[in-house]
């Protein structure tokens, strides 16, 4: 157990708590920001540096700045997520995707782990290089079909906005 | 009559924007080399639009109402005859005046057989009117050039009559005092000033008289 | 030990030396505008002016430290900071020379060459609107919400054409990481012209610096601090260190993005036609590639300053008008294009 990961590790589940108690909705986005940080840190721990940026490009540059920015256009700053909070409705269904989410994660995780089991890191990984090559030979489909799947939720959202006006 | 809008079609560089943005950075360059140049030149007033103020002062007005100033005549007496019509016209109140005789022994010191035994002028509340000025029949208090007016206590804005003399001597050696614009009426000074002149039948007086109701007129609707 | 110590130097000389280029910008900020607009500017403290922003900096720690009854405080201090932290990082990866031999020992002049530089650059670049969106939101105050929620919308937007911009320059080199990008700009390319990004790259160039003005919320994109229309902005509650923080960030921020144009575009260290490692000694290249560098980077950070005093504020319906209609549809072009061009000349 090395000091580097529990110091992030612990940064992640506070801040993840913190997140889903805090009251106010911009601290809670900040406590969301900074569990993605130590997620981000802790992909660099693992020899992915790739993947630590896009954490930090992506989720914590474009789609949480995207989150802020409906916070700050549909609340005041006094306003409160106790509401929304003590809504019991939600708390259930936040329970039962929370489980849903963790059993997932858990069942892949075991099934990676069996699948891989412990080795040493080949040559060069982690590498912008190696995650192109990866990505454009061996996982082309798979890349591709996640690709028009985006771009399906896409022409949706697009199709929904357009409905209304 | 409202101005029609006119919808003006761009050509195509001006709708890319950028070249005209250069066009603009040219014209802002021409200006910032010109001025470049210009603050490395010596002497004041090296940039056209901007006076450096301590250094390069701006020519002011003969006729600037600034600070007061008491004038003396030719033979170095003082005007002042005490009359009291300049504190009694300000609309500020800044001006206090005690009126006394003359005393036998000190005739040629006063071209009045009465002076104002203290004269005293509170800056702070004066608004540079120059009432004072107009309504001064011996064209004793003159509004002059000074205008750094500014000091570290109040008892600095206090000005008493030694300063007020002191004002105008300097004006007078360095070739600053206005140019006459009433008649001044030393030779026969009244001995009783009334605030409403009019039962004076001095010629001078009169033409002061004539003056006088306009100005009143325009105190009356400053207050 | 020995490269611990390197680093450590090299990390406080940026450091310190950034520091000092945006205290000189904050003067040449104000003497440049007013000589635009035909005055002289502030002369008074020391030879020039010069000591100016030491005055200013003087005046600003000095004063009262105003936290507004209504804010929420622990955001309100968190925002300046937040703001000026990744304008300071993103510096860990720009090569600011070449290489300087010092006893023996090669000394990369550059903090880390990690090879997703330029990533890092962009993720950094996103990570600055947090200053400005908290700083907003904590002040309780309408005119800072509105500037905290325009800088919000116009950095997503703008985030993408610079994203795609730069995407063409890595297609071009091969390579995210920024030494490497700089060491490919050596030489001439068609024989005749430098081997330069710009001359590679002229569309991308001027997405990118377009994008980049955008990103430091300088003129003509300054709407969240637009002072005719919302006071100043997410910074009108600000007063004391924490506004110097903010206006220190932003110049941390335009050195850092023209220190990013001049590695992509301009050559990083290259001088055209010459090369200076055939006839410099190792120490005085190393030297003299840091001062090449940098006399780039202080003419891109004047032009931030030209162009700030030349042009009008868009309105913000332009703003956003030119980032999704005009921006991104040229980034996706170029980028088309450079494939193609990759694709037919390999």
């Amino acid at each position: 157990m090395d000091i580097y990961f529990w110091v992030f590790a612990v940064m992640a589940v506070g801040a993840g708590v913190f997140m889903i108690s805090s009251k106010d909705p911009l601290p809670s986005a900040l406590g969301l920001l900074t569990v993605f940080i130590a997620l981000a840190s802790l992909y660099l721990h693992l020899n992915a540096p790739l993947v630590a940026i896009f954490q930090v490009t992506i989720y914590a540059g474009a789609i949480l700045v995207l989150v802020v920015f409906v916070i700050m256009l549909l609340m005041t700053p006094g306003e409160r997520l106790g509401e929304v909070q003590r809504n019991v409705s939600y708390r259930i269904m936040g329970a039962i995707l929370g489980l849903c989410a963790t059993t997932l994660i858990g069942l892949g995780l075991k099934g990676v782990y069996d699948l891989v089991g412990e080795r040493s890191l080949p040559e060069g990984f982690g590498s912008p290089n190696q995650f192109g090559e990866l990505f454009f030979r061996n996982f082309l489909l798979h890349f591709e079909v996640a690709s028009v799947l985006l771009l399906v939720a896409l022409i949706g959202a697009i199709y929904i906005a357009k409905k209304k006006v | 009559m409202a101005k029609p809008v006119v919808e003006k079609k761009y050509t195509l560089g001006e709708r890319i924007y950028l070249l005209e943005i250069l066009k603009g950075m040219v014209l802002t360059w021409k200006h910032f080399v010109f001025n470049f140049m210009a603050s490395f030149r010596s002497g004041p007033h090296t940039v056209p639009t901007t006076w450096q103020y301590p250094e390069d002062r701006r020519e002011i007005s003969p006729i600037f109402r600034g600070e007061h100033m008491q004038t003396l005549d030719d033979q170095g007496r003082e005007k002042c005859i005490g009359c009291g019509m300049c504190a009694k016209i300000c609309p500020a109140q800044c001006i206090s005046i005690v009126k006394a005789k003359v005393p036998e022994d000190q005739q040629e010191l006063y071209a009045g057989k009465t002076y104002s035994s203290s004269f005293n002028i509170d800056l702070l509340r004066c608004i540079f009117c120059g009432f004072c000025e107009e309504v001064c029949p011996t064209n004793a208090i003159v509004l002059g050039q000074g205008y750094e007016l500014a000091e570290y206590r109040r008892e600095g804005c206090q000005r008493d009559k030694a300063r007020l003399i002191e004002n105008f001597r300097l004006a007078r050696e360095s070739g600053k005092l206005k140019p006459q614009r009433k008649p001044v009426i030393v030779a026969e000074p009244k001995a009783k000033p009334a605030p409403e002149g009019g039962a004076q039948k001095d010629p001078g007086v009169q033409k002061v008289e004539q003056a006088k109701p306009k100005k009143a007129a325009a105190a009356k609707e400053t207050t | 030990m020995d490269d611990w110590l390197i680093a450590l130097i090299k990390v406080v000389f940026i450091w310190v030396w950034v520091l000092l280029i945006a205290v000189i910008m904050t003067w040449v900020e104000r003497r440049g505008a007013s000589m635009i607009q035909d005055r002289l500017g502030p002369n008074r403290a020391g030879p020039f002016g010069l000591l100016q922003p030491l005055a200013d900096g003087i005046k600003l720690f000095t004063k009262e430290d105003i936290v507004p009854d209504k804010a929420k405080k622990i955001l309100f201090s968190l925002g300046p900071i937040l703001f000026a932290l990744p304008a300071f990082s993103a510096y860990a990866v720009v090569p600011f020379g070449d290489k300087i031999v010092l006893g023996g020992k090669e000394i990369i002049l550059q903090v880390s060459d990690i090879n997703v530089g330029f990533l890092y650059v962009v993720a950094l670049g996103s990570m600055a609107v947090y200053g400005i969106i908290v700083g907003g939101w904590a002040s309780n105050n309408k005119y800072s919400i509105l500037g905290g929620l325009r800088s919000t919308a116009q950095l997503i937007s703008y985030e993408v054409p610079l994203g795609l911009a730069l995407l063409a320059i890595t297609l071009i080199y091969g390579t995210f990481s920024l030494r490497e990008i700089a060491l490919a700009q050596q030489g001439t390319f068609l024989g005749v012209f430098p081997n330069w990004g710009i001359f590679k790259q002229p569309l991308g160039f001027i997405l990118f610096i377009v994008t980049a003005y955008a990103e430091a919320n300088r003129v003509p994109f300054d709407l969240p601090e637009a002072e005719s229309e919302i006071v100043s902005g997410y910074h009108t509650e600000y007063g004391s260190m924490r506004l110097g923080l903010y206006l220190f960030g932003e110049y941390v921020n335009l050195c850092t993005l023209s220190a990013l144009i001049v590695t992509f575009y301009f050559g990083a260290w290259h001088l055209p036609y010459i090369n200076m490692a055939a006839f410099l000694g190792p120490i005085s290249y190393g030297i003299a590639s840091f001062l090449v560098f940098f006399l780039k980077v202080s003419f891109f950070l004047w032009l931030f300053v030209w162009v700030r005093w030349t042009v009008p504020r868009f309105r913000y319906d332009q703003v956003m008008g030119l980032g999704w209609k005009a921006l991104i549809p040229l980034a996706l072009i170029n980028l088309f294009i450079t494939a193609l061009a990759i694709q037919l000349t390999i």
